[in-house]
């Protein structure tokens, strides 16, 4: 199987919002599809999903255009949405039916994942917990209606905080087992614990041999995840290709340096340039190996400690402001 | 841009959510229970209070025969009269008064009849002091008793009995031009008169109004609140935005008709309860007043069936027609801070169809009732009243229905170009003529 993209084109009167984006997929993996706000992503992928009506271009899973019928794809939105005042569980039951899976199959995959995301309190009536100490002495505190405990009813989505909605919705997105699973910005407004959760079920899902597309700003977690980049700046392509090969390209250029003491004469004397420096801890920008190794041989011979020397590729962040800072220079 | 079986999949699972969340809502359980139980026990009341004689209904609406054992008539005329009719008074027995002093029993009623000295009338009827006799069998008895006293002198004054129920005839009445008048023995196209059918007119469009835009602002709210809680992205991933809207329609207007059909079985059980309660004929009650608004009719089971399936295509069509501009009106806002607007935009169409209906009533001219009747819009405000009124024909009425399914056919097909863009449209409310400038675009692209 495999996902092509190619030649999106969107236009709101004079204004482009999707230049001739192409792209393809060949083989299970994360496809990041990155870009400053505004740059056209979530455009490019109401497009390939078909709410959006595009100018020109096509949508090809497995050859065939992209439709729901053609292939089970698991969306979650950059804009999250429940209905606010009904119940979780007919939600769910409601979305998973809407992709064609059955009531009894969508209450044991909901059931599941419910576990997964530690949602289960939310969505299962449950009973009132009882005192340690009550449980001991066999006390019983039901003596009329008001000391009388209340099964506690399932909950609706506006009694939820937004990360537990979000689970809710990430839930929604996997309930249909999809082969194609797009994630807009799936890791905005998480916590750290969430954001490990979230992490954990994506890494299950690549596992899974799935298709995944990601949305994000969370350059480290793209990083983590992505093989394959698109970064997109005001509606057009900057940068494309696999994500090993961009690092590659750029050479291990980033060196991060912890002494014992002041080195600021010997920086200068090799002539590498000072990005950073915290008392003695230096991250420094250098033209290539050579230069870092010559670095390193004069602090040696000049009896300097080196606690740290860590020589690196640029990060994503890195390449992402330095694309997106040119483009926008060129223009 | 054409419709396809595939823009509707999924219009079911909608269906049933919709339904399922309407019936399980809070509020909607509790406004139908309270109209359940208003319609339930409507007719007990009316019942009891015409057994009081606290309201007048006329006829003979008791199956039961009065708790009156003697009425005594004390006739100081020289009038000369039978007992009154009907069967609630078959077991009582009515007999001259004495001229010595008499004493009422609990259940014996006196009544006194008296002439003016300038010819005049007057009657009078009670109870004992310990009677317990109702004041609605009083009030019947006393209604009895005159109509059967202006009888009686109408016969002393040489009236025959067949001049009499000639006076007490029926007749019908049509104005008009002197071209169209009816040959003898023909019937009159215009027999109930303006007045009458305009009561009905009125009637009727009312409950298409109150139709309309209930279930259209249940429409409204229900495509708002979906676009404000940000669900539509998701729900489209899985339903194209044709069924999404379908789904909804059909959902509301099940359960608009439901509720209808449900009070409907309460009134039907208000007067089983009546009858049980208090021997009280809701049946006849309900003929009585169709029978004044429609007089021609003669409003026999087929007939009431045949009017009731008339009148629920119409108020489907109707329904259907406003609830898809209200699914267009309600995605076209940017938030729930534009229902409001959405409504109105709505509510005033529905009721240009309402005052175009009333003002057919008003005037008499066939003309008018015809073209109103194939007039989209207007014509579920008025087809099926002109039809039972007999101002149009079946063939007219057929040919309405037609012309308004072409409207709804015409109006889904708008609504598959411009709905899924609008629907996921965000920012201000989008205006009709940038509405029509998508639909236009939609269509070149197609």
């Amino acid at each position: 199987m495999s996902l092509i993209v190619k030649d999106l084109c969107k236009s709101y009167g004079d204004k482009v919002v999707v230049d001739h984006l192409s792209f393809a997929m060949e083989e299970p993996g994360v496809y990041a599809l990155l870009g400053t706000n505004g740059a056209g992503k979530t455009t490019s992928i109401r497009m390939m999903l078909g709410m959006l009506s595009r100018d020109s271009g096509e949508v090809l899973w497995d050859g065939r255009p992209l439709d729901t019928n053609t292939c089970n794809v698991g969306y979650l939105a950059e804009e999250r949405g429940l209905y606010p005042k009904y119940e979780l569980m007919d939600q769910l039951i409601y979305f998973a039916a809407l992709r064609g899976v059955s009531r009894a199959e969508a209450r044991k995959r909901i059931k599941y994942w419910a576990e997964r995301l530690e949602v289960e309190e939310y969505l299962y009536p449950q009973m009132p917990k009882v005192q340690p100490e009550e449980a001991l002495l066999g006390k019983k505190k039901s003596l009329g209606l008001r000391g009388r405990g209340k099964v506690q009813k399932p909950k609706k989505a506006d009694q939820l905080s937004k990360g537990n909605q979000q689970k809710i919705q990430l839930m929604t997105a996997l309930l249909s087992e999809p082969q194609l699973l797009i994630l807009d910005e799936p890791l905005s407004g998480l916590d750290p614990v969430n954001t490990d959760l979230f992490n954990s079920i994506i890494r299950e899902e690549i596992d899974k041999g799935k298709y995944l597309i990601m949305s994000s700003h969370q350059m480290a977690t793209v990083e983590e995840f992505c093989t394959d980049i698109t970064i997109l700046n005001r509606s057009k392509t900057v940068l494309q290709g696999h994500l090993n090969d961009i690092k590659k390209s750029y050479g291990r250029v980033n060196l991060s340096l912890k002494t014992e003491q002041d080195i600021s004469t010997y920086l200068e004397t090799e002539g590498v340039h000072l990005v950073t420096r915290k008392e003695n801890e230096y991250r420094l920008k250098v033209t290539g190996e050579e230069q870092a190794n010559r670095l390193l041989s004069l602090l040696i011979e000049n009896h300097v400690t080196v606690i740290t020397f860590d020589l690196r590729e640029p990060s994503l962040h890195e390449i992402f402001v330095e694309k997106v800072g040119q483009a926008n220079e060129a223009e | 841009m054409k419709l396809s079986k595939r823009d509707f999949t999924g219009t079911g699972e909608v269906f049933d959510f919709t339904l399922r969340q309407y019936a399980k809502s809070k509020a909607n359980i509790i406004s139908g229970c309270v109209m359940l139980i208003l319609v339930l026990i409507s007719m007990p009341v009316v019942a009891l209070l015409a057994k009081n004689g606290t309201i007048s209904l006329g006829g003979d609406l008791f199956t039961s025969t009065s708790n009156a054992e003697t009425v005594y008539i004390q006739n100081e005329t020289f009038l000369s009269f039978d007992a009154p009719k009907g069967s609630y008074w078959s077991k009582t027995d009515f007999r001259p008064a004495s001229s010595d002093a008499m004493e009422l029993g609990e259940k014996d009623a006196l009544a006194v009849i008296t002439e003016d000295p300038d010819g005049s009338y007057a009657l009078q009827v009670g109870g004992g002091t310990e009677s317990e006799l109702s004041a609605g069998d009083l009030q019947d008895l006393s209604d009895r008793l005159q109509k059967t006293v202006t009888e009686s002198a109408a016969l002393a004054a040489g009236v025959t009995r067949e001049q009499l129920a000639m006076a007490d005839a029926d007749y019908s009445v049509k104005s008009g031009e002197a071209a169209s008048y009816a040959a003898p023995g023909e019937p009159l196209v215009d027999e109930e008169g303006p007045g009458g059918r305009f009561a009905l007119q009125y009637g009727y469009a009312i409950v298409v109004m109150m139709l309309c835009m209930i279930s259209t602002a249940y429409i409204i709210r229900a495509v708002i609140e979906e676009k404000s809680s940000k669900l539509v992205e998701l729900l489209m991933i899985s339903v194209k935005p044709m069924a999404l809207l379908t789904g909804k329609i059909l959902a509301v207007m099940t359960y608009i008709f439901g509720l209808m059909i449900a009070m409907l079985g309460a009134f039907v059980l208000s007067g089983f309860a009546a009858s049980l309660l208090f021997d009280f004929s809701a049946a006849s009650l309900l003929q009585g007043q169709l029978q004044a608004v429609a007089p021609q009719m003669h409003f026999d089971v087929l007939e009431i069936i045949g009017v009731l399936a008339i009148a629920l295509v119409s108020l489907a069509l109707g329904y259907l027609t406003f609830s898809i501009i209200g699914g267009i009106s309600g995605a076209c806002c940017s938030g729930t801070e534009d229902m409001e607007s959405a409504n109105g935009s709505v509510v005033m169409l529905v009721m240009l169809g309402y005052i175009a209906s009333c003002f057919g009533g008003i005037f008499n001219s066939t003309a008018l009732a015809t073209v109103l009747s194939l007039f989209p819009v207007v014509s579920v405000f008025c087809a099926p009243v002109e039809y039972v009124t007999g101002r149009i024909g079946l063939p007219v009425l057929a040919l309405s229905w037609v012309i308004q399914v072409a409207v709804i056919c015409l109006l889904m097909v708008f609504a598959s170009r411009v709905y899924a863009d609008i629907v996921i449209h965000r920012g201000s409310r989008i205006k009709l003529r940038q509405l029509l400038g998508m639909a236009g675009t939609k269509r070149r692209a197609a």
